[in-house]
């Protein structure tokens, strides 16, 4: 049993996996992936080759995560009632983020000095009965808030 | 203070200052204190490893001086199971899975996310130095998540009982 470690963290994890395993690790070696405050560990069952090594190491390295989370789980569909989607990108070292609503890129929001921005959203121009919010250029995975009447 | 088998006396032995505290004072203080260890850990992990893995090998992982015999390990927290296959969580006493193949708790991936746990009798611990850490794998190679930032920490310790 082999590990690859790296401190970074936090990560999205569906995301970070994907890319290791599309990066260059034979599938026959991959055991998996942990990650904790330690940082990501990606087991192997047999020793990588440098090439391997590097291919792990850069796939981390360029991870950029974009983590969302929201005040509410529903919201009403009535045009009042707002929910607040707030998204931490601790590795950036960029100063605002676009976030995508319902497939639309709104305007830039600053990131704060903890690497984080808010908006306010209503469920008007709701098509179905999911409001769906992710974030352009990083490893983001959407964030669906349930629409009710 | 350490546990010190007391020696049987007969009529007529005189029960001096230090057989009394040898062998009832220091006994006591050892049968109140026991070697024992814990960690609770308000930290979110996941994995998808399919091989037994420590989860945390700092913050999960616990040493205790054993004076040799029964060590109980307890385990509690919210797992939220992979997608399929089972996630199952075990103990690792110097780096031995103590458990069979499925390790102590083994939970279907139909269970989604609820809160775990298990008390486990550990029984022929040599006297010693032990490492016992909290492992955990997933046979499907799905990801599992041990939530213990979102409702109460994972809490885990290991206590020499006889």
């Amino acid at each position: 049993m082999y590990e690859i470690a790296n401190d970074r963290y936090p990560v999205v994890f569906d995301l970070l996996e994907e890319a290791i395993k599309s990066g260059g690790v034979p599938a026959a070696k991959y055991v998996g992936m942990s990650t904790g405050p330690y940082g990501v560990r990606v087991h192997l069952s047999e020793a990588p080759t440098p090439a391997e090594q590097t291919a792990v190491e850069n796939a981390i390295t360029a991870h950029d995560p974009a983590l969302l989370s929201a005040d509410k789980d529903t919201i009403a569909n009535d045009g009042a009632d707002v929910v607040t989607i707030t998204v931490w990108c601790p590795h950036t070292s960029g100063s605002s983020v676009v976030f995508v609503v319902e497939g639309v890129a709104v305007d830039p929001v600053d990131l704060d000095i903890n690497k984080r921005a808010s908006i306010e959203l209503d469920a008007s121009g709701v098509l179905d009965r999911s409001l769906s919010v992710t974030v352009q250029g990083f490893d983001s995975e959407t964030l669906e808030i349930e629409v009710i009447e | 203070m350490t546990w010190n088998n007391p020696a049987t006396r007969t009529t007529g032995d005189l029960i001096n200052a230090s057989i009394w505290n040898t062998d009832l004072v220091d006994n006591l203080l050892a049968l109140k204190n026991p070697p024992s260890a814990v960690a609770e850990v308000a930290t979110n992990y996941t994995s998808s490893s399919n091989i037994f893995v420590d989860v945390d090998s700092t913050n999960l992982k616990l040493t205790i001086t054993t004076t040799g015999g029964i060590v109980l390990a307890y385990f509690g927290a919210e797992l939220a199971v992979g997608s399929s296959g089972f996630s199952q969580i075990t103990v690792a006493m110097d780096t031995v899975n103590v458990a069979g193949t499925n390790g102590i708790g083994s939970f279907s991936s139909s269970i989604g996310s609820e809160t775990q746990n298990f008390l486990y009798y550990i029984d022929g611990v040599s006297a010693g130095s032990h490492d016992f850490a909290l492992q955990w794998r997933n046979t499907d190679s799905q990801s599992m998540t041990l939530r213990g930032a979102i409702r109460y920490p994972i809490q885990f310790w290991v206590r020499e009982i006889s």
